[in-house]
């Protein structure tokens, strides 16, 4: 089956793209493999772990389970686009400080999902941390003790 | 992992997404996309088309008019969830959508007219439409349909939702006096689908009254299809609640039930199922009931 190629205009970290792709190309793939943003970590492929995590319009998405054909228009930040030249945003040195990581591949996506969360949460319980903020990712490594301390860490913070 | 080849079709209207639909031979509709597109990747579905709806305006909104509530089909769950509307008028239906699995990504984009049309019992949606009395509103080749939820869902992920048609919206009926909802579910691990869950509306006069108007309790993840429980709403309706009329109803939820439907598989037995339900229907009504205390009967 030959398909016609979509155009697709698209903002990645503040840089404009126009990409012709099949309509079968996964966002996760138009970034890492065309933009070079290859801090988007692909993990389970069924919009489960959450480790392709990245912003679209300011939502949380997760990027394995969109077509890039979706994402016409839209502004997409991952999160390379936080630190502002190299000084980390309170999230990030808050999982830095508290160990929130060990082998660092759900990292990118829990922190762009957290970002977000604290945006309409700003004082969290443990409880929401887990159920709510960290709901749509998973981490093999930590047991999440560390990342709950970080994501409360973090909220005190932004207060 | 890539899906299959497919075109794809942005539709401009509900007109253009049926004409799409009925010109190709095997078109499927594209909403969030989140329950879609992971089967499309395990070669589940194999569409020839996919027809884009999200940028069709009219089925968006979720708003009153007169003794209905109207949730546009492109509502995400993440909108259901945070609706002041809902949360006064149907309650049950925004503290059904807290517990859908996947996180706040999934809720994003994910749509309520997606969820209910893939009809997967363990998908939370079913039993608080119909525990809510409602209505699915559906357009095809000849024009809208109006389908109450337990005729449109007719076992697990079918419907009687015909290949050229497409859900639009949901209607739920107002109803006058303090409406309470509760849901309350036992997640299975992996999945985070419901293995049961349970779906409470309940109808008081007024905030302190604890004279049950009217009880609707729906159960989904037990059997195929969502199932109201009308031993315990029997119990309930038209009676003072009690710590003991509660405990006796959700006794009873499987007595009007018929135990030879109840699913057996991997993810859980029919024995396990069927344990959960007294536990998770009493979680469900408490939830419902909520801050007001309830007396015993002297």
């Amino acid at each position: 089956m030959t398909v016609e190629k979509e155009e697709v205009t698209v903002t990645v970290n503040g840089e404009s793209h126009v990409v012709s792709v099949e309509p079968r190309e996964l966002l996760s793939q138009t970034l890492r493999e065309r933009m070079g943003c290859t801090e988007i970590n692909i993990g389970c492929e069924s919009a489960i772990c959450g480790a392709c995590t990245v912003q679209s319009d300011g939502k949380s998405v997760k990027s394995c389970t969109r077509f890039t054909v979706q994402a016409d228009g839209a502004d997409i930040r991952t999160v390379s686009d936080l630190a502002d030249e190299g000084t980390l945003t309170d999230i990030q040195q808050a999982f830095t400080d508290e160990h929130a990581l060990q082998c660092g591949y759900c990292t990118p996506g829990i922190v762009m999902a957290v970002d977000e969360y604290l945006d309409h949460n700003t004082d969290p319980s443990r409880e929401e941390i887990r159920n709510e903020a960290l709901q749509g990712n998973l981490c093999r490594c930590t047991g999440y003790e560390n990342i709950v301390d970080a994501v409360e860490t973090a909220a005190e913070k932004l207060d | 992992m890539h899906t299959e080849q497919f075109s794809y079709h942005r539709a401009e209207s509900v007109e253009h997404a049926v004409e799409l639909l009925e010109t190709s031979d095997d078109a499927r509709i594209l909403a969030g996309g989140q329950g879609l597109i992971p089967l499309m990747k395990k070669r589940e579905l194999t569409p020839d088309a996919l027809v884009d709806i999200t940028q069709i305006d009219e089925l968006r909104g979720i708003e009153r008019t007169d003794d209905t509530i109207r949730i546009g089909g492109l509502s995400t769950h993440r909108e259901i969830a945070d609706s002041a509307l809902l949360k006064e008028t149907a309650p049950v239906i925004p503290r059904t959508v807290a517990h859908i699995t996947g996180g706040q990504q999934v809720h994003n984009v994910a749509t309520i007219g997606g969820n209910i049309a893939r009809a997967h019992p363990g998908y939370d949606y079913e039993g608080a439409l119909l525990s809510a009395g409602s209505q699915i509103v559906v357009s095809g080749p000849a024009g809208k349909q109006r389908v109450p939820v337990s005729e449109f869902v007719r076992g697990p992920c079918s419907t009687t939702l015909a290949e050229t048609q497409l859900v639009t919206s949901i209607e739920i009926p107002v109803l006058s006096g303090d409406r309470r909802g509760g849901y309350a579910k036992k997640k299975e691990p992996a999945s985070g689908n419901a293995i049961v869950g349970v779906a409470t509306d309940l109808l008081f006069d007024d905030d302190q009254s604890t004279l049950v108007k009217s009880a609707r309790i729906a159960v989904n993840g037990l059997q195929g299809c969502a199932v109201r429980l009308d031993a315990t709403e029997n119990k309930l309706e038209g009676k003072q609640l009690t710590p003991d009329r509660l405990e006796a109803a959700a006794g009873d939820a499987s007595s009007s039930l018929d135990s030879s439907a109840v699913l057996d598989n991997k993810k859980a037995s029919a024995e396990y199922r069927l344990c959960l339900l007294e536990p998770q229907v009493q979680k469900s009504i408490r939830q419902a009931v909520g801050e007001r205390t309830l007396y015993s009967q002297t």
